[in-house]
């Protein structure tokens, strides 16, 4: 009796340890499969928090810009919210075989798990803003004004409606927006602009010349005083130095190896079509004269961009000073496919009051101290109609201006 | 004596059946609840291995290694709907890292009867480059994205083509049901219990979407 009762208490005893058993693993694997979930999000966040603060460095001290000493990252690793970073710089090729991006690796180690971010970075040049304004004085945006793409205003952005106006609803900008001090109605009523992609207030990008790089590759093709006119021919280019004088015609890639074509101290015409990358530009290294642009005619692409994926045609149009669209007898509309930049003025439409009416297609944008008035608003002038060169996102026209700060192309986790 | 070996043989027969009656009992009871702990088990790790699935595509949304092949990032998002959204990255195919081709991703929930015992689970299609799709049964029953602005107004669904562009964050709910009930109750449908997980992550960063 004793004897089988034992056996029972024993066989008892069995059977609910092992259930115990059972129930304890069934609770230990969720709480593992918590705790999975917690160290795989721990690492993420160290990895992303190393990230932002090689990316905050990188902003804030530009390595290899404007001179500026390159910067290897912090490959001792650095204690972190219970775990580690380390970051790596390094130099990469663009898929053009281009120098100039910078790829920053960030590696996070937290209870045995591995995590990386890879960030690539690009100097980011004036060539990506579909418009941009120093100054808006006495000038506004109204609801007939449309940008799309990235648009940045180097003081107050002003909209208004124009006189006698019963508009109900405002300009629209398709890209995202960035202002230096605010925006403000300028005229009453005035109804609030769209900023489908968002506005952000209190960001500064002042206008940046380097004279000294664009001389110094146009190298011994740096043309100086007088005037140059130049004929784009596809991967050509026409130029004389006066307007009676001979013409030269030289593949673009003997006048310009490293695509850039420049005068000093006196006046660029430019016109013509082009189907390789280059800068034209109008400087003035010194003294009071020069650094115009004059567009004799239209500026355009052999292919079309927005329809022909291999086109490497991309025009840079720089100028010290005011960069003119002129008129011409043979078509009122105007066509410039590029982008164009002024460090001391703007764009502005020859005889925009009394010139034949048309419009002036600009695919690409363009960036200058000063926005002017391109027609009278009824009967005469170039109201602008602006496309955005979607390429310009991530290139740009040989040395063409740069903001002398990067901004990243991808990120990758 | 013959009378006490009666009592005692009954009595014995009594505590037999009585022990015997609580063994089967407490068997069920614990066959019952390990049942319940497995399948929330089950239902957490499906849960949490989805969610990391859809927090990796989703944070590459406008990605590409080559990033000249999709200048506008903005761009990437090509359908977004409640229950379905489709959009361009950079995908890893064959387990080298990304290869530069843009690639197109295009989630979408089927519909509900779905395998195994719980009618209310639906597959979680993934469906890559417009090839066949492809899914796996892991007790989807709720598949839910909520679209948002910039100034974080819900956009309606389905978005139009127009204002793609104006979705700035996104927000993701799952739910997850075991896709078997208890054994103890599968007297369908009014008794089946399903033990059920949920997530939701609102502004999923999409880091790629909106830098340039």
């Amino acid at each position: 009796m004793g004897r089988q009762a034992l056996i029972m208490v024993v066989a008892y005893s069995l059977v609910f340890l092992m259930t115990g058993a059972l129930m304890a693993s069934g609770t230990v694997d969720a709480f593992n499969n918590a705790m999975d979930y917690n160290d795989t999000g721990t690492v993420q966040n160290i990895a992303i928090s190393g990230a932002n603060l090689g990316a905050n460095y990188v902003f804030l001290n530009k390595p290899g810009l404007a001179g500026n000493m390159w910067w290897t990252g912090w490959t001792t690793p650095i204690s972190y919210n219970g775990g580690t970073f380390t970051v790596r710089m390094d130099s990469v090729l663009d898929m053009y075989g281009k120098w100039g991006r910078l790829q920053m690796t960030t590696v996070a180690s937290y209870n045995n798990t591995n995590y990386t971010v890879t960030v690539l970075f690009n100097p980011s040049q004036f060539s990506k803003f579909a418009l941009y304004a120093g100054s808006m004085t006495g000038v506004y945006f109204e609801p007939s004004d449309s940008v799309f793409g990235p648009c940045h205003i180097e003081s107050t952005l002003n909209y208004g409606n124009p006189s006698g106006g019963t508009m109900t609803y405002g300009a629209y900008f398709g890209g995202k927006v960035t202002t230096k001090s605010g925006i403000a109605g300028l005229t009453s009523p005035a109804v609030l602009p769209t900023f489908a992609q968002g506005i952000q207030n209190g960001v500064s990008i002042p206008l940046s010349l380097n004279t000294t790089q664009l001389v110094t590759e146009a190298a011994g093709n740096l043309f100086s005083g007088g005037s140059l006119y130049l004929t784009l021919k596809d991967d050509s280019v026409s130029y004389k130095t006066s307007l009676a004088g001979p013409v030269t015609t030289k593949a673009i890639s003997q006048i310009a190896p490293n695509g850039v074509i420049a005068i000093d101290k006196g006046t660029l015409y430019v016109q013509g079509e082009l189907s390789k990358p280059l800068t034209v530009a109008s400087l003035r290294t010194s003294g009071s004269t020069g650094g115009t642009v004059v567009v004799k005619d239209n500026v355009t692409y052999k292919t079309d961009p927005r329809t022909d994926p291999t086109c490497q045609a991309m025009l840079g149009i720089v100028g010290y000073s005011t960069i003119n669209i002129d008129t011409t007898a043979g078509h009122s509309s105007f066509t410039v496919q590029g982008s164009m930049y002024s460090q001391t003025d703007g764009v502005q439409v020859v005889n925009y009051n009394t010139r034949p009416r048309g419009n002036l297609y600009v695919l690409g944008g363009w960036c200058g101290t000063q926005i002017y008035a391109t027609s009278n608003g009824t009967t005469a002038g170039l109201p602008v109609n602006v496309t955005y060169d979607e390429r310009y996102r991530v290139s740009a026209p040989p040395y063409f201006p740069g903001t002398n700060t990067y901004q990243i192309l991808s990120w990758y986790e | 004596m013959g009378f006490s070996t009666i009592i005692d043989l009954i009595g014995s027969s009594v505590i037999f059946g009585w022990l015997f009656l609580i063994t089967l009992t407490a068997k069920q009871a614990n066959n019952e609840d390990l049942q319940t702990n497995q399948g929330e088990l089950l239902c957490q790790q499906n849960l949490v291995e989805l969610t990391k699935l859809l927090e990796y595509d989703f944070r590459k949304i406008g990605y590409c290694k080559e990033p000249d092949r999709l200048p506008n990032p903005t761009l990437a998002i090509l359908l977004a709907d409640s229950t379905k959204i489709k959009f361009l990255t950079d995908l890893d195919i064959d387990g080298t890292g990304p290869d530069g081709i843009v690639d197109s991703l295009y989630y979408y929930l089927g519909s509900t009867g779905g395998m195994m015992n719980n009618g209310n689970t639906r597959i979680l299609y993934r469906v890559v480059n417009n090839l066949p799709a492809a899914g796996s049964n892991l007790g989807v029953t709720s598949f839910k994205l909520t679209y948002y602005d910039q100034a974080n107004n819900v956009i309606a669904t389905p978005v139009p083509a127009a204002k793609l562009q104006t979705i700035f964050s996104i927000q993701i709910s799952i739910s997850v049901q075991n896709v078997v009930a208890n054994a103890l109750a599968q007297t369908a449908p009014v008794n089946q219990q399903f033990q059920t997980a949920f997530y939701q992550q609102r502004r999923l960063s999409t880091v790629n979407y909106l830098n340039r």
